[in-house]
């Protein structure tokens, strides 16, 4: 399941796990919820089955965010080949 | 293979960052070779009229203009269109804000979520939707 | 291609999202799509309502046997009885959302 994240409230997690239950999950994160590609929130974040997270590297670079090696940064073309190039199943938070 | 994404943007211009990445990403997939969507539902319903901007002075310090320009989307929207995106706004969310009157930008079409918005799902692959 | 909906609806009653979520169920429900309403959330504010706009649409898309949920987790810290939702509302703990997601090919929230 691919989660698409555009909203920083610590609530987004909770849906994800909600809405993901045991799925592994992908993130997907756009403007200030790139807080998330931060690396204190790697440990929950792999807790809740979050295998890869991508955060779009427009929105990283603004608020000069470090990623953890969990996260990679994405542009546009490839954000599009994350929800288009597969079949996963894309939620919006 | 081409996909067809649909968006559903529920955010306007200037109140956070969800109309810019809506429209930069809709570029990107349309560039690719995707058909792409876009359902301008809520506030979003803003960026699909024309600019009318100020004549003169705009009286707005140099750096606001440079943080506030490159956030309007009435351009990037317009570009969609030209580029054959598919977009469309609730016509009710436009009369709940008193602008249903007001000129579209360019290729922009009247809809509604009964017709627009469930005709869009029928030739969907993947649902974006984009709000706060 | 998409066949099924779940929207679940997070925001209250006075935020026009909440209303958009509800609009959104009914029309896809009349367009032919599966569609699962969800309440969550602060959204669970919408069913004590019991009239206006947002009720009636959803008295409507009851009557047309759409599908309405509502999380008792979040009934219950908003102080909601679940005796006095409005009919045809069935109560679903927290941790079977993700079934209910499950059988839908895309999930959105408002």
């Amino acid at each position: 399941m691919l989660f698409f994240v555009n909203k920083p409230d610590e609530k987004m997690l909770e849906r994800i796990a909600r809405t993901g239950g045991d799925e592994v999950k992908a993130l997907l994160l756009a403007g200030d919820a790139v807080c998330f590609a931060s690396p204190c929130w790697r440990e929950r974040l792999e807790a809740m089955d979050v295998d890869a997270v991508y955060a779009a590297g427009d929105a990283l670079a603004a608020r000069k965010i470090t990623a953890s090696n969990l996260c990679e940064a994405v542009d546009y073309d490839e954000i599009v080949d994350l929800l288009l190039g597969g079949d996963e199943k894309v939620v919006s938070l | 293979m081409p996909k067809t994404l649909t968006i559903l943007l529920m955010s306007g211009s200037a109140e956070n960052e969800d109309a810019e990445f809506a429209t930069r990403l809709a570029q990107a997939a349309v560039k690719k070779g995707h058909k792409v969507q876009m359902y301008l539902f809520g506030n979003a319903v803003n960026i699909s009229k024309k600019e009318f901007p100020i004549q003169g002075d705009l009286h707005i310090q140099q750096r606001l203009v440079e943080h506030i320009e490159p956030t309007k989307c009435f351009g990037r929207v317009a570009e969609l269109t030209k580029a054959g995106a598919d977009v469309s706004t609730c016509h009710t969310n436009e009369h709940a804000r008193g602008i249903e009157s007001r000129e579209y930008v360019e290729g922009v079409k009247w809809g509604d979520v009964g017709g627009t918005f469930a005709k869009y799902l029928m030739t969907t692959d993947v649902l974006l939707s984009v709000g706060h | 291609m998409i066949n099924s909906l779940c929207l679940i609806v997070t925001k209250p009653l006075g935020a026009e999202l909440s209303a958009l979520g509800v609009r959104a169920a009914w029309a896809c429900h009349q367009g032919g799509f599966a569609t699962k309403l969800v309440y969550a959330e602060e959204g669970v504010d919408c069913l004590a309502a019991g009239e206006g706009y947002q009720s009636s649409m959803l008295a409507d898309f009851i009557a047309a046997d759409g599908e309405v949920f509502a999380v008792r987790e979040d009934l219950a810290r908003r102080g909601l009885d679940e005796a006095a939702l409005p009919q045809g509302v069935a109560v679903v703990a927290a941790a079977q959302l993700a079934e209910l997601c499950e059988e839908c090919d895309t999930v959105n929230h408002f």
